[in-house]
């Protein structure tokens, strides 16, 4: 009883403090090993509903500051904040109902390639113990919101870099997290699939989910025009409420 | 939704083991060789064991008298030796009786014809035949007639002979089960590598899936049960097989048995034990799996 209501409180908006934004960087340093430094003193906080975009050369950081928000890593000094609670207060077993509040695209997808497009997406639900009926009404509805209707029953190697970037969204969409980070979804795509991939995430952000999308593709980012946060050596350059890409 | 997530990691797991193939069969013929070893060893132990009671309940001490001493006074001697809480029954033999039975079981014996009739008298010996409640009382009832008051009208107690027989079955039989013991323990150490080598290999093969399973949220249990799963499906594989050769085995060899102890004592054994190993090997097996497999995950699978 008491693990249900702790996995509850990981995800419940009441319990939340409201006087803060929903995330919350403060102070953030995160060093590997002695002398890598990926991130130093970054004080930056997203609003529910809010659409990011993360920008800045490779090495930047970007990764860095969204593992340390999904919880894959920690800080090394300050803390991340999500719902008023830090990262670091998480009990080590509780972790995975955390994660369960994010939806993760990636640039290399990530998919399972012994699993059909259905499997890939029927996964996500599965581990979070949705009833096998569930999840045969569910699919269909969030393949065709990806446009992958028909494609069901098709492998990940049939697929174009596109259409498997859409997959790794519907099973990023399909448990409807709270929020949607894209840690440079579109880096691999050409440019009819990336205009998809965002309308797609843009598409997501009107419904209400927050999205956070680290990536260095100027044109998507001046095309948005939403906030951009320039991360540069590891630390916030500009964060601007209607940006450009600027280097 | 228990059930399902157990059902759900139970395919999972089953999928590994039978995409894992030849590792599998490898790992299962090792897993049954050592099974089998084991109970090999421990049912031969338990027979061995059975058939030595077996000798010793229809063990006794015959005391034969001198040739001088009366029936009367071994009657006596007997209605004294019967108070002692030790001693189960006591037959009274005369030497007419003895003589009968003699020429019962080896009337046909041409030798011994020829020297009864040489002798023309009864050559035998009063005696009592003495059994005791427990087996290992024999040595002192022995020392306790060696030390009587009729200890000079006793010609010969036939204990000794027994004795030697039957310390050197023990011996035997103990040596035996240490050997078999420790050959079993090794195999088993064995089989654990094994299994835990079969398993980190399926760890290994699925890094990627146990990198996605966390994206989506999977709980670490989630993660770990497929592959605590595929270790138990070895070791239950492995001793359903060997139950099958044990039963086998048993089929084939037990017939001998009959010859070397006369009777059939391991088919009563059999009988009344066959679900023993029924239900311990299964448990054992199941148990050497989730463990080896526990061992590889705690090692190998960072969550």
């Amino acid at each position: 009883m008491d693990q249900e209501k702790e996995i509850q409180n990981l995800s419940s908006e009441e319990q939340e403090t409201l006087s803060e934004p929903l995330i919350v960087f403060e102070n953030v340093t995160k060093k590997y090993g002695n002398n890598f430094q990926a991130l130093e003193g970054v004080n930056v906080s997203f609003n529910e509903g809010e659409f990011i975009c993360l920008v800045g050369a490779s090495g930047a950081g970007k990764s860095t500051l969204l593992k340390l928000l999904y919880a894959e890593d920690f800080p090394t000094e300050g803390e991340v904040r999500f719902g008023g609670r830090p990262t670091t207060k998480i009990k080590r077993r509780l972790l995975p109902y955390y994660r369960r509040n994010f939806g993760l695209v990636f640039q290399d997808f990530k998919l399972l390639t012994n699993k059909t497009v259905f499997e890939n997406v029927a996964f996500a639900l599965e581990v979070d113990g949705w009833t096998t009926a569930n999840i045969q009404r569910e699919i269909p509805g969030i393949l065709s919101v990806v446009g992958l209707e028909g494609k069901s029953d098709v492998y990940p190697h049939q697929l174009s870099g596109g259409e498997s970037q859409r997959v790794s969204m519907a099973r990023a969409l399909v448990h409807r997290p709270r929020v949607i980070v894209a840690d440079e979804p579109t880096g691999n795509l050409d440019p009819k699939a990336t205009a998809d991939i965002i309308d797609l995430l843009v598409k997501v952000n009107e419904i209400g989910a927050t999205v956070i999308l680290a990536t260095h593709a100027k044109d998507v980012v001046d095309q948005l025009s939403r906030r951009v946060v320039t991360l540069q050596k590891g630390r916030i350059l500009r964060d601007e409420e209607q940006g450009g890409y600027l280097l | 939704m228990k059930i399902l997530k157990i059902y759900r990691t139970f395919r999972e797991g089953l999928k590994n083991f039978v995409r894992n193939g030849w590792v599998s069969l490898a790992t299962i013929s090792v897993m049954v060789l050592s099974l089998y070893i084991m109970s090999v060893t421990v049912s031969l132990g338990f027979a061995g064991r059975s058939a030595l009671e077996t000798i010793e309940k229809q063990l006794n001490i015959s005391i034969y008298f001198e040739l001088d001493v009366e029936e009367a006074r071994v009657l006596e001697i007997q209605s004294e030796l019967e108070q002692y809480q030790e001693i189960a029954s006591i037959e009274f033999v005369s030497k007419d009786e003895a003589l009968d039975r003699l020429l019962e079981t080896d009337g046909e014996n041409e030798d011994i014809r020829k020297a009864l009739d040489e002798i023309g008298t009864n050559p035998l010996w009063h005696s009592l035949v003495i059994r005791a409640v427990d087996p290992s009382q024999y040595e002192s009832i022995d020392a306790t007639l060696k030390s009587s008051v009729f200890a000079n009208e006793i010609d010969s107690i036939n204990y000794d002979r027994n004795k030697a027989v039957i310390a050197r079955l023990n011996m035997f039989l103990v040596a035996l089960q240490k050997i078999g013991l420790a050959t079993a323990l090794v195999f088993l150490m064995i089989s654990i590598l094994i299994t835990y080598n079969a398993v980190r290999l399926t760890l290994f093969s699925q890094r990627k899936e146990f990198e996605i399973m966390r994206l989506v949220g999977a709980s670490n249990l989630y993660i770990k049960l497929p592959s605590i799963f595929e270790g138990m499906l070895y070791g239950l594989v492995a001793s359903l097989v060997t139950l099958l050769f044990l039963g086998l085995s048993g089929y084939y060899l037990l017939p001998l048995t009959e010859v070397f102890v006369g009777e059939k004592v391991f088919y009563s054994i059999l009988i009344s034990y066959w679900w023993i190993p029924v239900i311990a090997l299964p448990l054992l097996g199941i148990f050497l799996g989730m463990l080896s497999s526990w061992i590889a995950i705690r090692k190998y699978l960072k969550i």
